[in-house]
């Protein structure tokens, strides 16, 4: 490589210009000099008319470095040939089966150098004459042994910590009904010894017996979730899924003074649903628009008939989402409530069983604007949930964008 | 026997942790947010405050002990958590509260902390 600093010349055009051979040498020289210098390696092989190995022309000294190939003395007529014994090799192996394509491909090839697994990433390239007739194939190998080694490192990090956080969140879950029912218990035995604890005894065994079921369901819930089966769907209106939800939100909406417009369209019609999963969904989305402000927040719940199905939104008064928190809304962990104990899970969740429903799901927000989320059901479900969508907008200063 | 105010946005677990500390004499109130709990934390001044770390809304419980004790320093105050990470993270809930109890505890450990609670020397 040294012999190439002496070199000083313009390279003007392509090497195949109209310029003296002297010009057109030092060009190729050059060029030489930077491939030469390439940590990829480059190797170039012939398409040969007869069958068997394609002799190699030229190739860097990376190449030679990755491989252990090497044509001899660089010119093709006396260039060596990818052999036999190369096709053991996985590397020569593919060297001679990229000859029998005619495009461009990329593939990785995972082999042994002194007893380590070795992962090179091979991009071929195929040369053709100005007939189009294909005469070399040019192919750039990287190792990207390191690399694949630190991103599975990476991924493995980022599942651990997934896990981490989705066991906090479990736990947090589960031991509030679960010390509920151990104080239920240990209190009931400390009374019921006593007289006229009759009543008391059964309180706190009723405590028990519900606390227990909350613990169940939760845990059911989750299995569900990370076996990600396809739930089983019924026929539902989404109008009587919303007003489950609402039930079982209303208690928490009366503590936070959250105020409530139910718009439903009577006309909805049935839609394929698991009403316990889209009522999980539609639950999720209210807690958040419950919390979404500080003052008393108005949530709005509207149903409506769509072209394909059905629509159903939840919408809210609050301090609504700025573009950062908006483009991170539906990401698994991301959550502005961290240090209150939010998982960053409940829109992933919800996202993932709206997607497993074939449905789109879209948020509107914009700071002090609150916040409106939007979800279409299908009638007819798509089984591969090919059109599932989700999208996030700012919405402009028009105030009717929040319908 | 000492007032208490729990602060404890889990209605089932504040109502048997209410009916414990009743029947060991004590005089207790329930507050399911922490506004609620401040409001009535400020008002009422109870010897200790017993407050969930998570109350699902903007404050934590620890915020919600603070302010009180902010006004009122003889108040005491007992944090639960069910995430005992949380707080760990912080690596500060002694800025908060006189200790800390993870969820699922015992009846004996929480008035076990209820009379050290009392017993603590009242801060500066």
């Amino acid at each position: 490589m040294g012999q190439a600093a002496s070199f000083s010349i313009r390279v003007d055009g392509p090497i195949s210009g109209s310029g003296d051979s002297t010009q057109v040498l030092a060009e190729l020289r050059l060029l030489r000099w930077a491939t030469d210098c390439l940590e990829d390696g480059v190797v170039i092989t012939a398409q040969s008319a007869e069958s068997g190995p394609p002799p190699i022309v030229y190739v860097n000294p990376a190449f030679t470095a990755l491989s252990g190939l090497r044509p001899t003395a660089g010119a093709a007529s006396s260039a060596s040939s990818v052999s036999q014994d190369d096709q053991d090799d996985p590397l020569g192996k593919t060297l001679q089966e990229s000859h029998q394509r005619s495009g461009a491909f990329s593939i990785d090839i995972v082999g042994e150098k002194n007893g380590c697994r070795t992962i090179l990433r091979l991009r071929s390239e195929p040369i053709r004459d100005p007939s189009g007739q294909l005469t070399h194939r040019v192919a750039v190998v990287r190792d990207i042994t390191q690399q694949t080694a630190l991103e599975e490192a990476s991924r493995r990090n980022e599942r651990l910590a997934a896990v981490g956080l989705l066991a906090a969140g479990i736990a947090h879950e589960i031991n509030n009904p679960a010390g509920a029912a151990l104080l239920a218990a240990e209190t009931a035995l400390a009374i019921m010894d006593s007289a006229d604890s009759g009543p008391q005894v059964a309180a706190c065994l009723r405590n028990i017996v519900t606390s227990m079921d909350r613990c169940g369901q939760i845990v059911r819930t989750l299995l569900r979730y990370s076996r990600e089966e396809p739930s089983e769907k019924q026929a539902c209106s989404i109008n009587d899924v919303a007003k489950q939800a609402l039930d079982l939100a209303r208690p928490y909406m009366e503590r936070r003074s959250a105020e409530l417009r139910l718009e439903l369209d009577s006309t909805v019609p049935l839609t394929p649903m698991n009403p316990l999963e889209i009522e999980m969904v539609l639950l999720n989305l209210i807690r958040n628009a419950v919390e979404a402000g500080d003052e008393k927040v108005i949530v709005t719940i509207r149903s409506q008939r769509t072209a394909g199905g059905v629509r159903v939104a939840v919408g809210d008064t609050g301090c609504g989402m700025n573009a950062e928190q908006l483009a991170h809304v539906f990401d698994p962990l991301y959550t502005t409530r961290r240090q209150l104990g939010g998982s960053g899970l409940g829109m992933s969740i919800a996202y993932g069983i709206i997607r497993e429903h074939a449905g789109q799901m879209e948020v509107q927000s914009m700071p002090g604007m609150g916040t409106t989320v939007t979800i279409d059901l299908p009638v007819a479900a798509d089984p591969l949930g090919a059109n599932a969508h989700r999208e996030v907008n700012h919405c402009g200063p028009n105030p009717d964008c929040r319908r | 026997m000492a007032r208490i105010l729990i602060v404890e946005d889990d209605r089932s677990f504040a109502d048997v942790l209410a009916f414990t500390l009743r029947l060991e004499g004590h005089e207790v109130s329930a507050a399911v947010s922490a506004d609620e709990g401040i409001q009535f934390g400020l008002a009422h001044r109870p010897d200790v405050v017993i407050a969930d770390w998570m109350l699902g809304n903007d404050l934590h419980g620890g915020e919600v002990c603070r302010r009180i004790q902010t006004a009122c320093p003889l108040v005491k105050s007992i944090i639960m958590t069910g995430y005992l990470d949380i707080v760990s993270k912080l690596g500060r809930w002694s800025d908060y509260g006189e200790m800390v109890l993870e969820k699922p505890f015992h009846k004996e450990e929480i008035l076990e902390a209820v009379k050290r609670a009392l017993s603590c020397p009242t801060g500066p």
